[in-house]
């Protein structure tokens, strides 16, 4: 009996047959691993990049939806040509900014950019945040009593309109 | 026998499990990833789609806003200028209330106020009167015409012209009745002869008055019943002078003159009332020693003395179906 178990140790311990496929399978199986977590962390950084990404897009789509801007009055004032229009963000979305502004009717048509926005206690701001009421000025003549469109272009792409008698 | 060892041999021979295994695994982790991406995409889409939902509710309540304005009218104090105004909220959804727009088209001024944040509940009506009128600050504009609008939450925009038109509520006079007198405009007449008044409409402007002379008084009277109703002015209306430190009472009543200055009620019963209605300015004149419901016409001279004395216009009649009387104080005149 104890001779056949060290028969069998001094077999295991010094006859090498099969050991290079161990050794090869441990060393293939430890790169396709490697390689494996690899491409897990790759795949899973890039699906976060691109969840989001696709998140934002449609926060954004969201928010532009949402974006709502009124005119609440526009005053043309003829002896300094300055036309003032006072707007109200009653839309859902924060941060309403105007990127263009354009007049135009029938025959004439202006745009505007840096368009310098105030709260209507007139400090400056950047944006309109909902419920937040504000207004820009314009330097420009308009013939008197004539229609004009005024129309803005918010930076999120939305457009709002009115009619208005300078 | 020989179906025993095929059975034996299929079933120790293990060969291809492991590929079935690994396809398996493959076909898992796929759906795995594919079910997430989906479930993403579709809370992605869900989530857009409450959004425009949202935006298209906030459209339609913005559409469903109903607010009918009644009862106006515009007091105007100093550089203040008040509405007063019933609003009732007439759609099916609460309706808040953030600015007030008032323009003034005589000087074009315009002024806003962004404090009022009202709040009304379907079917209510707030009463704006008092010191719950909304007041803007536009200069010079005691005798200006308005146009407003108030802007809602939602972005609506409900002007206070529609209907009928406002009115502008004078200084001190508006404050006591319904009728209202046009300090400006107030003039006196002399007469061309007994019973035709000289430079008829026109007259004399101002409140220095020839003493001891034929003299009528025109003054120009507005109605502004907050109830709208038309005021009918009778035969008992006067304008009075008190007596003073030696100068003596007057009182002319009011007489119908026609349009070239010639007095038309010359006889007890001959005159016709007059009626205001709501919103407009109506001239009255006083010539009539006597109330011509009791007597005849006859003149009146102005008291033979230089001094300054008080005067009230003294009005009687009706008003819509109930009656009507009110007693203005009115200028002081200077007779020289």
């Amino acid at each position: 009996m104890r001779n056949k178990f060290g028969r069998k140790l001094h077999k295991l311990l010094f006859c090498r047959r099969g050991v290079n496929q161990v050794i090869s399978s441990v060393i293939m199986a430890s790169a396709v691993i490697t390689l494996g977590f690899m491409v897990l962390l790759y795949t899973q950084q890039e699906t976060l990049e691109h969840n989001t990404e696709y998140s934002d897009n449609t926060d954004n789509n969201i928010a532009k939806i949402q974006e709502k801007l009124v005119f609440e009055h526009i005053h043309y004032n003829n002896s300094i040509n300055e036309l003032t229009v006072f707007l109200l963000n009653c839309g859902k979305t924060d941060g309403v900014t105007i990127d263009r502004v354009y007049l135009s009717n029938d025959s004439w048509s202006q745009s505007f950019d840096n368009i310098e926005l105030k709260f209507l206690d007139n400090t400056a701001t950047s944006s309109l945040d909902a419920t937040e009421e504000g207004f820009f000025q314009l330097t420009i003549w308009l013939q008197e009593d004539t229609s004009y469109i005024a129309k803005l272009v918010t930076a999120r792409g939305r457009y709002f309109a009115e009619t208005f008698i300078a | 026998m020989r179906k025993h060892s095929s059975h034996k041999k299929s079933s120790s021979n293990s060969k291809g499990i492991s590929g079935i295994i690994s396809t398996i695994f493959m076909v898992l982790i796929v759906l795995l990833i594919y079910s997430q991406i989906f479930v993403f995409v579709q809370n992605e889409n869900t989530r857009l789609e409450a959004g425009a939902r949202e935006a298209s509710q906030n459209d339609l309540d913005q559409t469903s806003e109903q607010l009918s304005i009644s009862d106006y009218n515009y007091a105007v104090e100093g550089d203040n200028v008040s509405l007063q105004a019933l609003i009732t909220n007439d759609g099916p959804i609460e309706v808040e209330i953030v600015t007030l727009w008032v323009v003034d088209t005589t000087n074009q001024r315009y002024a806003y106020n962004d404090t009022l944040n009202l709040f009304l509940s379907i079917g209510k009506t707030l009463n704006l009167t008092g010191i719950n009128a909304p007041k803007v600050t536009i200069e010079n504009a005691s005798s200006s015409e308005f146009v407003s609008w108030f802007v809602t939450s939602r972005g609506n925009r409900f002007s206070v012209d529609t209907g009928t038109g406002g009115v502008i509520v004078a200084n001190v006079s508006g404050g006591i009745g319904s009728l209202a007198l046009d300090f400006d405009n107030f003039r006196h007449y002399t007469y061309e002869s007994t019973t035709k008044l000289a430079n008829f409409p026109e007259g004399n402007t101002g409140f220095d008055v020839p003493s001891n002379t034929y003299t009528a008084f025109g003054c120009y009277l507005r109605n502004f019943d907050s109830q709208k109703r038309t005021i009918t002015i009778d035969c008992h209306s006067l304008f009075l002078q008190p007596g003073r430190s030696g100068v003596g009472e007057g009182a002319w009543f009011i007489v119908n003159v026609a349009s070239d200055g010639t007095i038309l009620s010359s006889s007890q019963g001959s005159f016709n009332n007059i009626t205001i209605e709501y919103g407009k300015e109506s001239m009255l004149v006083f010539a009539s020693s006597k109330d011509l419901g009791l007597s005849d016409f006859g003149r009146l001279r102005t008291p033979n003395a230089i001094a300054t004395v008080a005067t009230n216009l003294l009005l009687h009649g009706s008003i819509g179906s109930d009656p009507f009387a009110q007693n203005i104080p009115f200028v002081s005149l200077f007779y020289d």
